[in-house]
């Protein structure tokens, strides 16, 4: 079964891109505009991965982070990160909140695929791991 | 009696004349201010299709913000605004707040929720103040950015001028607690520090959030309010924006930076003596002192002003408020001349002793009165029935007119510039108030202000500097 | 008048409304096609010149989505080759990699950066601009000679844009020149700039050195600040070649630098420099000792800490702070002294250290 990644992008040009490139390597995909409505998905379905960015309109991906890693039910879930914030700083803060993996934009939509690849078997070989 | 009438009539005409005159001054006076300013955002709006914000937020070079954020009881929303500014996007912002000896218990509430602890920091008091009782900063690296000071009681100004002796970075912002900032809001009054060194202070549109979406901190939907005093205002403000300070800050002779939103050199204002604490106008008193002090020691200096809706504000929604705000502003804006009366007319302070200054004191200062005694004159002339009635419906028409004709194109750099209202019906209603303030809402505000000269005479004679405290509320 | 104006802004609102939510959609099914043409797979590696045959499977691509798209080469004012070009710029600040590559091939294939050469001499200054930005983001070498020329440009904003577009395009080897004939640089192009030349990392070492020759002193200070955040010991003996007959501004700029390399060539000159009559370079040399956590240069700033100004007392003191074993006793030594700023500055620093200290005396009860 294909495995189901939700994609938290607002810009419409990135999500069309990411979308595309994740349905063509065979991943099922979900979108939502922001924080909020990543939230609401989540509430009612589950998903193996979430591709989310940082600056968003009324909730931005780090707030999204935290709120999945309160929540029971969705803390397993790996999170990747899509960002222009390229400083040092900001990268070891996102880390330090949970996030799987952190890419940087502009980001090769190949090396995008593998990565996700990477942390969907890290988290399958390891279930138990936060 | 016969001769009673006759000087009357005589004042009268004379005053008439007078007034003609004056109107026809102020008028050519806004329309060339209006045309500088067209000219400006049109700059401004070219320039910023090549502006990545992004880059700012990515590069190390970036001068560091200190953001002041005072407060005095506020134990409600103390925790949420200072949330709301440590998430502010700017690559390196330290976020101080200033306990300003508040009587609640403000500072227990931030000390607990951002985990802080009591610091033995040395900071070096360039400007005189109330004692600082402790500095405090988080054990929490999420809250590394953050430093409260807790000070006795002192007023806005003293609050702000701790902030500005313990603040480390060199540019220090100073905003209201209530005010509402957008996500990129420091970047863009950032920007203008990046392109000409010789930025001293940097102002942004304030814009009324009242009747728009609030959520989390953050305006998520813009719309005009449905109440009528607040839509008066927002037309005001463009006036007063768009059309105004925009115009001002293209040639150098901004006099007012809002004391919601304002961005500063911090070196320039500890070697100007940072804020005064004795005078309701605090803010405006600021911007002309930095340009007196860069003025006398020829530094070569700018004072820049960003057309960017970059900061909401809750505006008073009933009149009793309104107009104690406006009695407030008009205090402040006499005081401030007052101080700097010898800018007035004087060679030396270039466009600000020539144009800005003189401008504020006959129109902004007397206009009202100006206006206000024409009110009566016509009254009197009623009443004697000496007034030509056509030529006082045509005078009233064509100001009438003029007025409209200011609104609406102020209405109309809105929205060429940066159209937030996205309903076409906000638009519409913009353009309907802005005839219908002519009638009723103008002549209020023209009230509000002439009271503000009983009041301001009053409070120097009778109470001296201790008016102050019956301000600080 | 009035009325005619207000009528006017509302018929052009309820427009360009119904243009923007048209101009989406286009977009999204220009989106949608070009997809098509960047993330087709190519063929695997074959024996036989596999070069020429991805690049005639691409081009093949491009006659399919001109055809989808419906766009002729010569007809300039296609709404659809409009969006094309919008919407493939927007993409090139997102992607990298093989992606990226074959949106360069796109842009010259639709002939979009003869465009972008023709609008670089154009008169008006934001089409020039805009130009030079967009030449960058082509990332088409026929832009270079026209950059070039946009490089003297009367206006601020056509240089830097011209100066970023050639970093990005000629790499590394055309900072140098660029740097060499810049006059002045606002903090904006040094900003700008900076982005790129972190990209190149230490290669760009070398070009950064030999820009130093540069008389102007905006560009040397750049030049030097951007090598201090490298930190490549590489540029330390330049640097201290310099720093005596540099201007002010270049001087406080190398010293920062120099203490971010923390090479230990530099500690004789930070030493000399502490004893500077200029109090702003003294506190520079404290920073940079204070990076350079040498115990060399305790002695000089206990020194500082004791008889300086208050400004250089915290930097002597935060940089004693750092200063390993001996910058610490010196420090614990100074809560002791008479002169309660040099108490209070030894006990902030020792506190932010988190070196416990003996609470005999009641300290900071002002």
């Amino acid at each position: 079964m294909a495995e189901k990644i939700l994609v938290v992008e607002d810009d419409t040009n990135i999500e069309q891109l990411v979308t595309f490139k994740l349905k063509n390597s065979g991943f099922q995909v979900y979108i939502a505009h922001n924080g909020v409505e990543a939230l609401e998905f989540l509430k009612k379905n589950t998903v193996d991965l979430v591709v989310t960015d940082v600056m968003m309109p009324i909730m931005g991906g780090k707030e999204l982070v935290i709120e999945l890693k309160k929540n029971p039910a969705t803390k397993t879930i790996p999170v990747v990160m899509l960002t222009s914030r390229t400083l040092e700083k900001e990268i070891v803060e996102g880390f330090s909140l949970g996030v799987e993996d952190y890419i940087k934009k502009p980001f090769s939509p190949q090396e995008l695929i593998v990565r996700i690849k990477t942390v969907l078997a890290r988290s399958k070989s390891s279930p138990a791991a936060l | 009696m016969e001769f009673l009438s006759g000087l009357i009539n005589f004042l009268l005409n004379v005053y008439s004349e007078f007034i003609i005159g004056f109107f026809i001054f102020v008028n050519v006076f806004y329309f060339s201010m209006y045309t500088i300013s067209f000219g400006a955002i049109i700059t401004y709006l070219r320039r910023h299709m090549f502006c990545d914000y992004r880059v700012i937020t990515q590069s190390e070079l970036t001068p560091a913000v200190s953001i002041l954020a005072p407060g005095y009881n506020e134990s409600a929303t103390c925790v949420e605004s200072v949330n709301s500014l440590l998430k502010l996007n700017y690559p390196t912002a330290e976020v101080v707040f200033i306990n300003d000896g508040s009587k609640d218990n403000t500072l227990d509430v931030v000390i607990k929720q951002f985990d802080m602890v009591k610091t033995e920091r040395v900071y070096i008091q360039t400007i005189a103040t109330k004692a600082v009782r402790g500095i405090y900063v988080s054990q929490n690296p999420q809250y590394r950015n953050l430093i409260v000071v807790d000070k006795y009681n002192g007023g806005k100004a003293d609050a702000l001028n701790v902030g500005i002796n313990v603040s480390r970075y060199p540019l220090v912002c100073a905003i209201d607690a209530d005010s509402i900032l957008e996500d990129d809001a420091l970047l863009k009054v950032a920007k203008p520090f990046l392109d000409d060194e010789s930025v001293i202070a940097v102002g942004g549109i304030v814009r009324i959030a009242n009747g728009c979406s609030i959520d989390r901190g953050k305006v998520t939907e813009v719309r005009l309010s449905r109440k009528l005093l607040p839509s008066f205002q927002v037309i005001e403000y463009y006036r007063a924006y768009l059309s105004g300070r925009m115009g001002w800050g293209a040639i150098n002779g901004l006099l007012i930076i809002s004391g919601a939103f304002g961005l500063f050199k911090r070196d320039i204002v500890l070697k100007c003596g940072g804020y005064k604490h004795d005078t309701v106008g605090e803010d405006m008193e600021l911007i002309v002192r930095m340009h007196r002090y860069c003025r006398e020691n020829d530094i070569p200096y700018r004072v820049d002003f960003v057309p960017d809706p970059v900061c909401w504000t809750e505006a008073p929604e009933t009149l009793k408020i309104l107009g104690r705000q406006r009695n407030r502003w008009h205090r402040g804006l006499l005081d401030t001349l007052l101080i700097h009366r010898k800018m007035f007319f004087n060679k030396r302070y270039g466009v600000l002793g020539l144009v800005s200054v003189p401008y504020f004191v006959f129109i902004e200062l007397f206009g009202p009165v100006i206006e206000a005694v024409g009110y009566i004159a016509v009254g009197i002339g009623f009443y004697l029935g000496i007034v030509n009635l056509e030529i006082f419906t045509l005078f009233f028409v064509v100001s009438v007119i003029y007025g409209v004709m200011f609104s609406v194109s102020a209405v109309i750099l809105e929205e060429l510039s940066f159209h937030r209202y996205p309903r076409t019906r906000d638009l519409i209603k913009l353009l309907v108030l802005g005839i219908v303030e002519n009638f009723g809402y103008r002549q209020i505000t023209v009230w509000w202000r002439i009271k503000a000269f009983w009041d301001y005479w009053r409070g120097v004679t009778t109470w001296g500097t201790m008016t102050r405290v019956g301000f600080k509320k | 008048m009035i009325a005619v104006g207000s009528i006017g802004l509302i018929v052009s609102k309820v427009r360009s409304a119904t243009i923007e939510t048209k101009k989406t959609k286009r977009d999204i099914a220009t989106h949608a096609a070009l997809n098509q043409y960047l993330f087709t797979e190519m063929p695997g590696k074959d024996a036989s010149g596999h070069v020429e045959s991805i690049s005639k499977r691409l081009e093949e691509l491009l006659n399919n989505l001109s055809f989808e798209l419906d766009i002729k080469k010569n007809s300039y004012n296609n709404t659809r080759r409009h969006s094309l070009k919008r919407v493939m710029l927007k993409l090139t600040t997102e992607v990298t990699g093989e992606t990226r590559f074959r949106l360069t091939l796109a842009f010259e294939y639709f002939d979009f950066v003869a465009e972008e050469n023709k609008a670089m001499q154009d008169s008006r200054w934001w089409l020039r601009a805009k130009g030079c930005k967009n030449a960058g983001l082509m990332r088409n070498e026929s832009c270079l000679p026209f950059l070039e020329r946009c490089l003297d440009d009367d206006n601020d904003d056509v240089r830097i844009e011209a100066a970023q577009s050639m970093l990005d395009i000629g790499g590394v080897q055309t900072l140098s020149p660029i740097l060499m004939r810049l006059k002045d640089m606002s903090p904006w192009m040094q900003v700008r700039l900076s982005k790129s030349i972190f990209g190149f990392g230490e290669h760009a070492v070398v070009h950064l050195v030999e820009a130093m020759r540069s008389p102007y002193p905006k560009v040397q200070g750049f030049c030097v600040e951007i090598l201090g955040m490298l930190g490549d010991v590489k540029a330390v003996p330049t640097l201290l070649e310099y720093i005596e007959y540099a201007v002010p501004y270049v001087k406080h700029k190398s010293l920062i630098a120099l203490g971010k390399i923390g090479d230990t060539r530099s500690i004789p000159i930070i030493q000399k420099f502490l004893h500077s009559p200029d109090e702003q370079l003294r506190i520079d040399a404290s920073k940079a000792a204070g990076s350079l956590s040498s115990p060399l240069l305790a002695y000089d700033l206990h020194w500082m800490l004791v008889k300086d100004t208050m400004n250089v007392k915290l930097a002597a003191g935060e940089a004693l702070a750092r200063s390993g074993e001996l910058g610490v006793k010196s420090l614990q030594y100074a809560i002791n002294l008479e002169d309660e700023n040099v108490r209070m500055v030894a006990l902030q620093f020792l506190h932010e250290a988190g070196v416990p200290v003996q609470a005999s005396q009641p300290q900071g009860e002002r």
